[in-house]
């Protein structure tokens, strides 16, 4: 079984570099270090039967997908590790479990719903509360300020990243001997101290691994996020500030739907097998950090847990 | 008396230049005709001769959804549906299908004006079936009730409603039949077409040389493109010039076209998208839309953008255009169904259905029955697209 | 508070002890003299453990927990601390060892500094001075010397329970408490802990609760047995194994109970 996956995850990575091959050939490092794959996408797919494979310039795709899951991993960390404290600190067995159980049914709903609720509800209110029709004006030259912004997808993907953390740091913390605890309280420190140097590190490999599970939920999110980013790979500049909240984003997977329709092109597919194959690795990567963190504290760690 | 004569003196004509040219042609006025179950009137009737039973030749294939083609220099009809090309010889006994000579039984002739071809020999080679009662004088033609099997359908989402319209109507009629008709996309339906993981794709667009290398599409329905903003926007017409300036982002401001002070924010479709094809064809001379422009998946999706912001603009098919959104005239002439047929209005488009390979069966039908005079007018138009003739 | 329980270093008067309705321990006196080891044994659920967790209050986790009576630790009644700092005071005063070795997933020399950097702002060099001379008295420093940055995990169970008690002595505590220290330890390990027991009563009171009769014997000064929630018999832990005053205690000892 686990031969048959090995196999089945090297023929997924050999199909998606061979089909990705020629763009990422063509484009060289510009392939990450460039921009303007709206426009390429558009370009290749008008281009004449049997024209060579052009460059794409993806590094409005790589920064939106930095930027999406990394600032929403961030708060879905302080929101999962601080709700999974909270609840397995002081509610008590039993009111632990419960919270535990209804987050994990948030984690299995379909990440359609949190695009459609993106859409009904967080684009409309972003946009209430941050966008003047004078910041439209004046931004227009650049990119179109609406409620579809990464803001928008941050704060989506923020809440479909936490139950994973939740969850996963929340069994970490319960996973934590009452008597490490103890030596915190026998040491005469106070609960929150004891929460602070002890339970958290102590559950640390555990958290660590929610986060990085919960960041590679968020690399890898398409459907939800292609619902609010804007669609638009705007390479986020330093003269924009905060205001790069505000503009359009199109991660890489978000990529792959909304561009989709235009694969009948030969080298849009291509490029979108690049954007595949980019998400792989980074999957690949953040699996394999959370597996090794996971495995605990340097040489002969056990999880977190004590050596008996 | 002599008026009476007078009066009857061309029937006699005729009558003479019948017995000359089609000797011993008899009329076979007590025949009645069937197709699909559904009696039809024909305007000439069918006759018999030599005990073939001849039909008028166009009447049918309209309700085959074939359509006739006649040259008068070789006095030969050519049917064409979507799987079979047919021609006749007026007077000859020999025939060709998709190209193979055949043999009728009597040669078709001309009654009235119109060509009468063997009934059978018609039928049976774009592939009815046909059944004649004695005891009724009926001659039927069972072609869209002879369906069976599963046919599968991606695409466009502006030909959708149109495909799911006629799935719904053959699906009443033939109970082993399920059809599923999915969207996507135009693009997705050329790639699920060529990939053959569809029976049939649905395009909105023309095909890229590189498409139609391996496809080969079939006109349905025409539609208009309709340029759509929120119904609170002051701005109700633009010229054609300036519609383009706005979709190539050289207009920026509302007020620039008689409007508010505020941003003109550009909805377009992906790319791919036939919409958005068709659009950039006809209005904006093969340019791309605005690259800031924000990107929408489908006709639905496009069309909420515009009708949630008084300051969006977006481009929709007219088939879609709901009170939602309101249109905006082009030059001077309103998008509609009738401006887009009589030619005036600036974006109109052929809808197309995508085979594979030559089209048979289940697919060769659907396509037929989109075609025929009945589904041009009671699926087509009234769903707000334009028919073909 | 009486002149006797001012000499000793802990004094219990008239202890009872409940977890819910269940009784723990019954009318326990007894007195801790200073720098001695006093080892407190008997069967499982005798109710020791309850009395050793009390004295540095750390039953109060245990939500069911109850009690009557006083126990005083250097002249304070540990129960008449109301706030959260002064418990917590008393609790820095008072060292505990538990049964499980439990270093934290950290560094040797980051589980070392935890007690300390806790409650004091201490200058590197200062803390590094203590943390030496701490682990030499927790007669492990030779062993960690060139490890005080790997993981206090990767150490064996002995290693990490003498660890432990390096750890609890950086506040330098009057008053250490062990529960059962040696019983998840093999026996070369628990002779280090016992050798280590017989350093440390120099400086300070230790308090021990463990089931090895033969421990109680080797390390302990005093020793109080316990059956079913009753103090039995206490006193020298020579005349207690050498003459039992009661037929329960030397059932006991010679393994019949």
């Amino acid at each position: 079984m686990a031969g048959a996956s090995i196999v089945v995850i090297a023929l997924i990575f050999v199909f998606v570099f061979y089909k990705a091959a020629p763009v990422i050939g063509a484009s060289g490092v510009g392939l990450a270090l460039s921009g303007g794959f709206d426009t390429q996408v558009s370009k290749a797919f008008y281009a004449p039967a049997g024209s060579p494979t052009p460059a794409f310039g993806m590094l409005g795709l790589i920064a939106g997908t930095a930027l999406s899951c990394g600032i929403s991993t961030l708060c879905a960390s302080v929101m999962g590790i601080g709700a999974a404290v909270t609840v397995c600190e002081f509610c008590g067995r039993r009111g632990a479990a419960f919270f535990i159980a209804v987050v994990r049914l948030l984690a299995a709903i379909p990440s359609v719903v949190f695009g459609l609720i993106g859409l009904i509800v967080v684009v409309p209110l972003v946009e209430r509360l941050f966008i003047t029709v004078d910041m439209q004006i004046e931004y227009l030259d650049y990119f179109q300020m609406t409620g579809r912004n990464l803001l928008s997808s941050v704060v989506v993907l923020s809440f479909m990243i936490a139950p994973t953390v939740v969850s996963l740091s929340a069994d970490a913390i319960a996973a934590v001997p009452d008597s490490l605890r103890e030596t915190g309280y026998a040491f005469g420190m106070g609960h929150f101290r004891v929460i602070w140097k002890i339970v958290l590190p102590s559950a640390r490999p555990g958290v660590i691994a929610g986060v990085l599970l919960g960041a590679g939920r968020g690399t890898g999110e398409a459907i939800a996020v292609s619902m609010v980013c804007g669609g638009i790979g705007v390479i986020p500049s330093a003269g924009f500030g905060l205001m790069n909240l505000l503009a359009p984003t199109l991660p890489l997977s978000a990529a792959i739907i909304n561009k989709s329709e235009a694969m009948g092109s030969g080298h849009v597919a291509g490029a979108l097998f690049s954007c595949a194959a980019l998400l792989l690795v980074l999957g690949a990567l953040f699996s394999l950090t959370a597996r090794v963190v996971s495995r605990g504290f340097g040489p002969g760690g056990s999880g977190g847990g004590i050596k008996a | 008396m002599k008026l009476r004569t007078l009066q009857k003196l061309p029937a006699l004509l005729a009558a003479a230049a019948l017995a000359l040219t089609a000797a011993p042609a008899a009329y076979a006025a007590d025949i009645s005709l069937k197709i699909d179950g559904a009696s039809v009137k024909p305007a000439i009737a069918p006759i018999i001769d030599n005990g073939t039973t001849l039909v008028p030749l166009r009447f049918i294939s309209e309700n085959l959804g074939a359509e006739v083609s006649w040259d008068q220099a070789s006095s030969k009809a050519t049917i064409k549906s979507a799987g079979y090309t047919v021609v006749f010889a007026i007077g000859s006994k020999s025939y060709t299908v998709n190209g193979q000579s055949k043999t009728l039984l009597a040669a078709p002739q001309n009654v009235g004006g119109s060509t009468m071809v063997p009934i059978r020999a018609f039928a049976e080679s774009i592939g009815a079936e046909v059944a004649y009662s004695s005891a009724t004088h009926t001659a039927s033609i069972d072609y869209f009730t002879t369906m069976d099997g599963t046919l599968k359908l991606t695409g466009s989402t502006t030909l959708q409603p149109i495909a799911q319209a006629a799935a719904d109507k053959l699906a009443a009629i033939n109970s082993g039949l399920s059809i599923s008709v999915a969207g996507g996309g135009s693009g997705t339906g050329i790639n699920d077409t060529i990939a053959g993981t569809n029976n049939l794709g649905m395009s909105s667009r023309e095909l890229t040389a590189e498409e139609s290398s391996q496809i080969s599409p079939f006109a349905v329905a025409s539609d208009g493109i309709a340029i759509i903003t929120h119904p609170s926007n002051s701005v109700k017409s633009l010229t054609k010039a300036q519609a383009a300036d706005i979709f190539l982002g050289k207009i920026k401001n509302w007020k620039d076209v008689g409007g508010a002070n505020a941003p003109i924010l550009v909805q377009t479709r992906e790319t791919g998208s036939g919409t958005r094809s068709t659009l950039e064809e006809m209005l904006l001379a093969k340019e791309s839309v605005v690259a800031t422009a924000t990107p929408h998946n489908s006709s639905q999706l496009i069309k909420q953008a515009v009708a949630k912001d008084v300051n969006a603009i977006g481009f929709d098919s007219i088939g879609f255009v709901d009170s939602s959104v309101s249109a905006v005239s082009l030059d001077g002439v309103a998008a509609s169904a009738a401006s887009v047929k009589s030619g005036s209005y600036a974006m109109g488009r052929s809808l197309f259905l995508l085979s594979k390979s030559a089209p048979t069966g289940n697919a060769a039908k659907f396509i037929d029955y989109l075609r025929t005079a009945g589904c041009q007018k009671d699926i087509v138009e009234k769903e707000g697209y334009i028919s073909i003739d | 508070m009486d002149s006797e329980a001012g000499r000793a270093a802990v004094s219990v008067r008239g202890f009872s002890a409940y977890y819910g309705g269940k009784e723990a321990l019954r009318d326990v006196s007894l007195d801790v003299p200073e720098n001695c080891v006093y080892a407190l044994i008997g069967p499982s659920g005798c109710g020791k453990t309850t009395l050793l967790r009390s004295i540095n209050r750390l039953n109060d986790f245990v939500p069911s927990f109850s009690r009557e009576g006083e126990i005083y630790v250097g002249g304070t009644e540990v129960f008449s601390l109301s706030d959260r700092r002064g418990t917590e005071r008393l609790r820095r005063g008072i060292g505990m060892v538990f049964q499980q070795p439990n270093p934290l997933p950290i560094s040797v020399r980051g589980n070392m500094a935890l007690p300390l950097a806790e409650h004091f702002r201490v200058p590197r060099a200062e803390m590094d001075a203590r943390i030496v001379d701490r682990m030499k008295q927790g007669a492990i420093y030779d062993e960690l010397k060139d490890k005080l940055r790997s993981s206090a995990l990767a150490l064996s169970g002995g290693q990490q329970q003498r660890l432990c008690i390096a750890r609890a002595l950086m506040l330098d505590p009057p008053l250490m408490l062990f529960d059962e220290p040696c019983s998840a330890l093999d026996p070369i390990a628990t002779y280090a802990i016992e050798d280590l027991l017989s350093s440390l009563k120099r400086d300070r009171t230790i308090v021990i609760v463990t089931h090895n009769m033969e421990q109680a014997r080797r390390v302990a000064d005093y020793t109080a047995f316990f059956y079913l929630g009753k103090l039995v018999e206490h006193g020298p832990t020579e005349r207690i194994f050498s003459q039992p005053g009661s037929r329960l205690l030397s059932d006991y000892i010679t393994g019949r109970v």
